[in-house]
């Protein structure tokens, strides 16, 4: 298949693997605050744990994204590929917080 | 003011469902003619979703304290310590997909690019699947503070 039909942008590819790292860094922040109590602690000193967490999670994204879409992998990056990812991330995340809460 | 942006907030999430769906569908028929509209409903998914952020995070911050608290003393305390807990943290994987979905379409051709379509589908699918899940999840909690409250 010609490449043009399946690369996507750099943007898209950029932003796309940035929003992958940050929905799993999503995960694996609040399974670190909620069991590393100093951690949670240093968050509320900043301002509401939750929000700080957002902060972190949506600033990863967009300075992530504008790095990431500079990179030379960015003008080969498959869209079905990054398809994957995507939803290999977001599943595992949910299901990562999900069994977090079961089990603690 | 807190009740009407605790209706404000699974308002605007059910629209962003909408919009996502919206630009699922145009996707599908991607032609040059539906260009601005697949544009302006990946947009509009975006700022709903933004808003959804808003008006819970705010309610959540200011208010949730005290719904927490009958929550955990009521006979769903799992509705605070497992579907809340999750809701507000996956949330902002939806987020990152909503602001990803007008970068997507902005930047890719959907007429031509077959990998970008289905980049399209699968994003605005993950935002509407776990979007559905947040719309029920905020029922259970708002019915865990009722069966606090009442029983």
């Amino acid at each position: 298949m010609n490449p043009s039909e399946t690369y996507v942008s750099q943007s898209t590819a950029g932003y796309g693997i940035a929003a992958v790292v940050a929905i799993i860094l999503n995960t694996l922040l609040t399974v670190a605050k909620e069991s590393y109590p100093p951690l949670l602690a240093a968050m509320k000193s900043l301002a509401h744990h939750w929000m700080v967490h957002g902060v972190v999670i949506v600033l990863t994204f967009f300075v992530l994204g504008y790095i990431l879409s500079k990179q030379p992998f960015a003008r080969r990056m498959n869209g079905v590929t990054l398809a994957w990812w995507l939803t290999i991330a977001t599943v595992l995340g949910g299901v990562g917080l999900v069994v977090f809460f079961l089990t603690a | 003011m807190r009740e009407l942006l605790l209706m404000i907030h699974p308002t605007t999430g059910v629209f962003a469902i909408l919009a996502a769906l919206w630009v699922f569908i145009e996707a599908l028929n991607a032609s040059a003619s539906n260009r601005a509209r697949l544009l302006w409903g990946s947009v509009l998914t975006a700022v709903l979703m933004t808003a959804t952020l808003i008006t819970g995070g705010y309610w959540y911050v200011v208010y949730y304290a005290a719904d927490k608290a009958i929550i955990l003393k009521s006979a769903w305390p799992f509705a605070h310590s497992i579907i809340m807990e999750t809701k507000e943290h996956l949330f902002f994987a939806t987020l990152i997909l909503s602001v990803l979905l007008p970068i997507i379409v902005r930047g890719n051709d959907l007429v031509a690019n077959r990998g970008a379509r289905i980049l399209v589908y699968v994003t605005a699918s993950l935002i509407i699947l776990s979007s559905l899940a947040f719309e029920g999840a905020g029922a259970v909690i708002s019915m865990a503070v009722r069966v606090g409250l009442l029983n």
